[in-house]
């Protein structure tokens, strides 16, 4: 971005000192009229360059916040995919199949940052951060949001089919209910609007359950809201450790905190140490979930980077469109019946979501430079 | 004294002066980080827009340089210095 603006504006001061050397200039007072109009021309490009570039930065962030939905509805597809695979597949229980994937797609993805650290020569920054407290805050966000939603979220998905999905977006409307409690932030008319209409998207799917196939539909709901209360406490703690930190890093910690606590707290308590082993020796589940962190990992690169770009609103509601895809990828790969329930609640939330996260205003006015 | 996260120290580096360019900032810090892969000027601008982005510093103007380059000063704001205070090591906000 930046080579090009140097290029744009090298162009500029060349034409300008072509027109200063080569033009015959009779008269001083010539030359000096051309000098003050070379000024007002100068300050003119720096302010169209800046703006070019304040467009670029805008439009880009929008852009890694739409992939950060697209992946992250790849994620959920390519995890439910793997569970259908043995050993996951027929494990008694209802916990130890997501916890165990999780586990393993959290430790990965952990890993793919790792070794995008190390390529960028960051990897000295995770001990740094870790020791401060923006860096604690998010290892606690880390816990909210991995094991206790993230977990919810596909033991939701594996009782309720793709309806959990929608369900689990509510996380911007829990996390408005919770800045009011703790951070004391207001909830205008615009966000309990969108609060209000999430409900109802919610009530939809819910309340029809959709026929044959889906077993523990209303408890897999819960289990979808527990995520989405998981999702807005995360985002509440993250608030106050991400602006210090490099995005990078903080959801390299993110990841490998989730990682570890699923595989040294979770997976000892739901008796899943079995099924670990045993998953980590099966290559083709293993592989299907390695695909799964690469999109979880690009994921939220992509999210924190939208967020740091266009802001945390905007960036929060292009990632929700994961519902959406994440509803059509179920569609398509594990063959979940779509019921207009589902696809009426998932649009409904969907919107709702998006009005809780941002004035729709913002996405159409330009920025300030 | 184990040095903070970089774009922490940056975000420190803008509480101590009027305000400062990424150049200004990458001279200040040359000391501290000079030897790490990550100390890219590409990296700098990161750091600033995500700062701003964030609202804890703000952009006071920009101009071209003598290069021809597209040059921004920022400043830090009440919010910076709040989040300073509030989340670095005294240690580190003392001096």
């Amino acid at each position: 971005m930046i080579q090009e603006v140097q290029q744009e504006v090298r162009l500029v001061t060349g034409a300008m000192a072509a027109l200063l050397y080569n033009e015959d200039t009779s008269t001083k007072t010539n030359l000096l009229n051309r000098g003050v109009w070379m000024m007002k021309e100068a300050v003119a490009s720096a302010g169209m360059l800046k703006q070019k570039m304040n467009n670029r930065f805008r439009r880009n962030g929008i852009a890694y916040g739409l992939i950060s939905g697209l992946t992250f509805g790849l994620y959920s597809t390519v995890v439910a995919l793997a569970m259908m695979k043995d050993p996951f597949l027929g494990v008694v229980g209802a916990f130890a199949a997501p916890i165990v994937a999780s586990a393993i797609n959290d430790a990965l993805a952990a890993i793919w940052l790792l070794i995008w650290n190390i390529k960028n020569g960051k990897i000295k920054e995770i001990g740094r951060s870790l020791v401060t407290i923006p860096g604690l805050m998010v290892a606690i966000a880390a816990v909210f949001g991995g094991p206790i939603a993230n977990g919810a979220y596909l033991v939701g998905i594996d009782m309720a089919g793709a309806a959990a999905i929608p369900i689990s977006a509510l996380c911007p409307m829990f996390g408005a209910i919770f800045a009011r409690m703790f951070l004391k932030q207001k909830i205008d008319k615009r966000v309990a609007l969108g609060m209000f209409i999430c409900v109802i998207g919610a009530a939809l799917i819910s309340y029809v359950k959709p026929e044959g196939g889906v077993d523990n539909f209303t408890l897999g709901i819960i289990f979808a809201l527990v995520a989405a209360l998981g999702w807005g406490l995360e985002g509440v703690f993250a608030t106050f450790g991400m602006s210090m930190l490099d995005s990078n890093i903080a959801i390299t910690i993110r990841e490998g905190v989730s990682g570890i606590v699923y595989i040294a707290v979770l997976i000892p308590i739901f008796g899943a140490t079995d099924l670990f082993a045993s998953a980590l020796g099966s290559v083709s589940p293993m592989l299907i979930i390695a695909a799964a962190a690469l999109f979880t990992a690009i994921s939220f690169l992509t999210w924190y980077m939208a967020n740091n770009m266009v802001g945390v609103a905007v960036g929060m509601s292009l990632n929700i469109t994961y519902v959406l895809w994440g509803v059509v990828f179920a569609a398509i790969f594990l063959g979940n019946a779509l019921t207009p329930t589902i696809i009426a609640g998932a649009i409904i939330i969907t919107l709702g979501a998006l009005l809780v996260s941002m004035n729709p205003m913002d996405f159409f006015k330009k920025k300030e430079a | 004294m184990p040095l903070l996260p970089i774009r922490s120290r940056v975000l420190l580096f803008m509480s101590t002066v009027q305000q400062a360019n990424i150049d200004d900032a990458m001279d200040a810090l040359k000391s501290e980080y000079g030897g790490e892969r990550q100390f890219t000027r590409a990296n700098f601008l990161d750091h600033m827009l995500s700062l701003q982005a964030n609202g804890l510093i703000d952009e006071v103007h920009y101009k071209l340089d003598a290069n021809g380059e597209l040059c921004m000063y920022y400043a830090i704001n009440d919010e910076g210095i709040r989040t300073i205070n509030k989340y670095l090591p005294k240690k580190w906000t003392q001096n």
